[in-house]
């Protein structure tokens, strides 16, 4: 893998939203290929024919058609997927939602910010903690953060 | 039901590459922990192929200079959080003594080179090691930040709580109620 | 039983005196006849013994005239004659005393005759010889000689004879030497067996008459212990009459010590007084006319009359009994058994009323009751249960089917079901019908029954209720329920609502805000960029509020159950929690140990949550900051603080710190909802942090308070019930 080019999903309604996370990550120092969803069904689609792997999806709670969490289900119940990095990206701050979304195997989880300096730090960290336990033998199953 | 395992990761790695060179067909030797001779050159397809099969389990193939060094920083890391004695050294003078470079130039080239600091490295090594003891031990915290030469459980906590955004606590309960559910299903 | 032996044995005992009397009697005749016997036999010998010596005197006699005649006759004496006559009635009287001593023995008469004949041929002979003494002519000589040869003769003759009476006598002494010794031998052995067993029916009869002392005496202690020790007392009287021979008074012949215990006077000093004197209430109180009734009839009287003793009230009974001359009476004290009666026929008239007030309570509460014997088959109904069903009181049979007559149609099987379950369990059955009353109005009923076992007769006892009203209240309830169920819905939507979909937009506005704000800004004019800084905090302050309204509206007694919380735990987490700004802030936390008390567990967290980020918030810009958490355990009258105390014991947990305080003004403020007492510029917070501490202490039953001086600190007081 190279230091060029991360691959990154992410699945979110709000087209607004979807704006903003595309602008932080252009902002970034690491170079990144995105990719967008406007929901749960046309991200597991792409998951499903895709020839290479992202190297991490993030995903909204709350989305029509299909929700995030029924991706998070649907994905770690698929021996292709499994190994793939969830970040949760969603609104809700509620505990209830944050372990329920852990215990079904989600790798991190992002309150959405309330400004543009926020999100870019975050996507920051998450990219930078996903780079290093994909290349510094971490132990995957403790990687598990809450940004 | 549920088990616990561990497991050593030196034969580990060896039993993976040995599985994944055999695929191959080619002639090779391992070296050491990080290093692999092959008797001839590897055409682009077949590194390629390497490549892809390693990511499964988190192998990289490093194919310059530069990378190796990262490595090398890493390692000498992992062993300085391993070691005992290691531990009362500082960070910086151990990788100066160890790898024969300033300090300076080692944190330059390492930020540069992997978008982190090598001190936010050695936190994230720690915490990874404090959640690994959290996971799979019976330790507790006071335990586990003597261990991993903490001044205080506070200290401990504080720390895992900047770089995870959980308390111990709640990482716990949670890989608890994970592996449960893994089970479950 | 030990009286039985005493009186059956004085049978045996004249029986057994009678044998040995006989037996010593037998016996003595036994030993007079031995030692007679012995005497006789001994008379016998010595007999012997004098005829042997008459014997030999006897013939030393005929010796002594033998020689006395040739004496004479040689020397020719003269005096022969009268020297032979002297001897010759010698010779008689010892042959009368042979004769008279062998009278008995033929054998020895025999000789004696013999000896007889031949004396007399001496006599004739030796006078013979007497004649021709003097005349010493030639034919003299020769008759004399013939004479001579004569006595010679004679002689030999009596000698033999005497040979025979020795021989003779001999034999017969051995014989009597024989039986005198048999009967020397056995008289002592008879003599002897007399002593011993006058000795073993003297000691026999000791041995009998000992046992029965000392029977007698262990009896007389039994009767004594049963006199003493009974509860009853024992008294005799004897009569004291008048010159009439009327019964006047009684005399204490005896009493036993029990007098003492009821009395108070030792049984000693009642003894020989009159029961005029001692106890003159009785002369009047009917006990003395008992007395005399008794000894004049025979029968056994009884009587229960109250006394007044030390006083004290005492019930006696007396029994009495003619008892030889006088009367044994028995006296029981019976205060108890008076006192119980008493009581009972108190409880019956207290039952009486309680049933009384049991029917009025029936009618207040609108309740019936019935007994139904399943064996028999009749029932008992209260009078309300009639008149529950709209009838009077037995206007109808009690019985199961009369009143299944009233039961809604709709509602017969339930009930049947009901009362078949009844029968089968032994629990209390519970059975919900309808019933039309005979003035046709619908009323629920509630029977709870349950089958009872009484002397081995079954019967279902059960209480029968106008549950109408309840029922009615019932739905009522059921709807504001349901009313309820729905606002607590809408609540939850509006949470909802809040969290999400409010916060939503909000957030959009901020990331704008701060996108304007990085690159628009410096574009702005001097105004404008003072409008841009207040809808950005506008904006961040509407979060805040928004997130606190939420955990306020959260903090909700009904719906959490109270559970065991180690408050030393939640304080840890909490610390956990807060651990970077501890870290950053660098605070000094020293806390006490923490009870463990009940309560709802996030609710804690949050309660201390609020109150070490307050004191981060506020912490001393001066000093080094400190917080300490104490605890204690304290009675509500130590409380100094008013507040509805329902529990006996608090807890008292106090957080204080030597933060920038507050004025004392203001302790009960900065407890209510958005009471904010900082300038908005210098801290933030939307004021909500306390409130919701307040709600989180009311919720359980506590109390919370602070005091605090301007730039020394604060102390959060909270009382929670132990």
């Amino acid at each position: 893998m190279s230091l060029t080019n991360l691959n990154v999903l992410l699945a979110d309604d709000d087209e607004d939203d979807r704006w903003l996370f595309e602008q932080a990550l252009n902002d970034l120092k690491i170079k990144t290929k995105l990719l967008l969803f406007k929901n749960g069904k046309e991200l597991m689609e792409h998951l499903q024919k895709a020839n290479h792997q992202p190297h991490i999806v993030f995903l909204d709670l709350n989305m029509p058609i299909k929700n995030g969490m029924e991706c998070l289900i649907e994905m770690r119940k698929d021996v292709n997927l499994k190994g793939i990095p969830v970040a949760i990206y969603s609104t809700s701050s509620s505990e209830e939602d944050i372990e329920n979304t852990f215990v079904k195997g989600a790798n991190v989880y992002i309150n959405k910010p309330n400004n543009f300096e926020a999100l870019k730090k975050v996507v920051d960290k998450v990219l930078q903690l996903n780079w290093q336990y994909h290349t510094s033998n971490l132990n995957r199953e403790n990687f598990l953060f809450r940004i | 039901m549920k088990i616990y395992v561990t497991f050593d990761i030196n034969s580990t790695r060896n039993a993976i590459l040995k599985e994944q060179l055999d695929k191959l067909g080619v002639d090779y030797t391992i070296e050491a922990s990080n290093e692999i001779n092959f008797n001839e050159k590897l055409t682009t397809d077949q590194e390629s192929l390497l490549a892809e099969s390693f990511i499964k389990y988190g192998i990289t193939i490093i194919d310059n200079q530069k990378s190796e060094l990262v490595q090398r920083i890493k390692d000498s890391i992992n062993e300085m959080l391993e070691d005992d004695e290691a531990s009362l050294y500082k960070v910086s003078s151990y990788l100066a003594d160890k790898l024969n470079y300033s300090y300076a130039y080692l944190s330059n080239f390492f930020s540069e080179n992997t978008y982190t600091s090598i001190e936010n490295f050695v936190i994230l090594k720690k915490v990874d090691y404090a959640k690994e003891l959290i996971a799979n031990t019976d330790l507790t915290l006071t335990e586990i930040a003597y261990r991993l030469n903490y001044s205080s459980v506070a200290h401990l906590s504080g720390q895992f709580k900047k770089t995870t955004g959980l308390t111990p606590s709640v990482f716990q309960k949670i890989i608890k109620k994970r592996k449960a559910f893994n089970y479950n299903n | 039983m030990y009286f039985r032996g005493i009186i059956s044995s004085s049978k045996s005992y004249k029986t057994a005196l009678v044998v040995a009397i006989a037996l010593l009697l037998l016996l003595s005749s036994i030993s007079y006849r031995q030692i007679n016997n012995m005497r006789k036999s001994a008379d016998l010998v010595s007999s012997s013994l004098m005829v042997d010596k008459e014997i030999n005197n006897l013939f030393s006699k005929f010796s002594l005239i033998e020689a006395f005649g040739y004496r004479s006759l040689i020397l020719n004496d003269s005096t022969f004659a009268e020297t032979y006559q002297e001897y010759r009635s010698q010779t008689d009287t010892a042959f009368l005393n042979l004769s008279n001593l062998s009278k008995d023995i033929p054998e020895q008469t025999q000789y004696l005759d013999m000896v007889s004949q031949w004396r007399d041929s001496l006599d004739i002979t030796i006078n013979n010889l007497n004649k021709y003494r003097g005349q010493l002519e030639q034919d003299v000589e020769g008759k004399l000689m013939t004479e001579v040869e004569k006595i010679d003769f004679i002689y030999q003759k009596l000698y033999s004879l005497k040979l025979g009476m020795s021989q003779s006598k001999q034999a017969l002494l051995k014989e009597r030497m024989i039986a005198y010794k048999t009967n020397t031998l056995f008289t002592p052995f008879v003599s002897m067996l007399l002593v011993v067993f006058s000795l073993i029916v003297f000691w026999v009869a000791f041995r009998k008459i000992n046992n029965s002392r000392k029977k007698l005496v262990s009896t007389q202690a039994f009767l004594e212990n049963i006199v003493t020790n009974s509860n009853n007392l024992i008294t005799y009287f004897r009569p004291v009459k008048d010159e009439s021979g009327k019964i006047i008074d009684f005399v204490f012949e005896y009493a036993s010590n029990k007098i003492e215990d009821i009395s108070g006077i030792p049984a000693k000093q009642i003894i020989g007084t009159k029961l005029s004197e001692s106890f003159p209430t009785t002369m009047t109180n009917g006990l003395f006319d008992m007395y005399v009734n008794c000894l004049n009839t025979g029968n056994i009287n009884q009587l229960t009359r109250h006394y007044v003793f030390n006083n004290e009230t005492v019930w006696l009974k007396s029994i009495a009994s003619k008892l030889e001359e006088g009367v044994n009476v028995t006296t029981i004290e019976v205060t108890q058994e008076k006192q119980k009666s008493e009581d009972l026929r108190g409880l019956n008239e207290s039952l009486f009323s309680k049933n009384a007030i049991l029917n009025n309570a029936e009618v207040i509460a609108k309740i019936g009751s019935f007994t139904k014997y399943p064996e028999v088959g009749n029932s008992e109904m209260s009078d309300n249960l009639y008149r529950l069903i709209g009838c009077k009181p037995g206007e109808f049979e009690p019985s199961f089917e009369n009143f299944k007559a009233y039961v809604h149609p709709n509602d017969l099987q339930k009930f049947e079901k009901g009362v078949a379950k009844n029968l089968e369990s032994k629990e209390i059955t519970e059975t919900n019908y309808r019933i039309i009353t005979k003035d046709d109005k619908l009323r629920h009923f509630k029977s709870t029954s349950l089958l009872i076992t009484e002397n081995g007769k079954q019967k279902i006892v059960g209480v029968v209720q106008d549950v109408t009203h309840i029922i009615k209240k019932d739905k009522k309830l059921e709807l504001k329920n349901k009313a309820l169920e729905r606002s607590n819905a809408e609540l939850e939507s509006f949470n909802r609502v809040v969290s999400h979909d409010l916060q939503e937009p909000l957030r959009k506005i901020q990331m704008f805000i701060s996108l304007l704000s990085d690159t628009e800004r410096k574009n702005l004019s001097e105004k404008g960029e003072v409008f841009f800084n207040k809808i950005e905090n506008s904006a961040g302050r509407m979060q805040l509020l928004i997130r606190n309204l939420l955990t306020y509206s959260r903090i909700d007694s009904t719906h959490e159950d109270f559970q065991e919380i180690d408050l030393n735990k939640k304080l840890e987490k909490v610390e956990d929690n807060l651990s970077e700004r501890i870290l950053e802030n660098n605070i000094m936390i020293i806390k006490k140990e923490l009870p463990i008390i009940k309560g709802i567990p996030f609710q804690m967290e949050q309660l201390f949550n609020n109150l070490l980020s307050n004191a981060i918030k506020y912490k001393s810009q001066t000093e080094a900051a400190k917080i300490i958490i104490d605890a204690s355990r304290v009675h509500r009258n130590e409380i100094p603080v008013t507040f509805k105390k329902s529990s006996k014991n608090y807890y008292k947990i106090v957080v204080s710190d030597n933060g920038i305080g507050f004025s004392q003004d203001n302790a009960t403020k900065i407890f209510e909802i958005f009471e904010r007492l900082h300038q908005k510029t210098e801290y933030s917070g939307t004021g909500i942090g306390l409130a919701i501490c307040k709600k989180i202490v009311d919720n359980h039953h506590g109390f919370i308070h602070a005091t605090s001086v301007v730039g020394k600190g604060s102390s959060f007081y909270i009382y929670l019930p132990a």
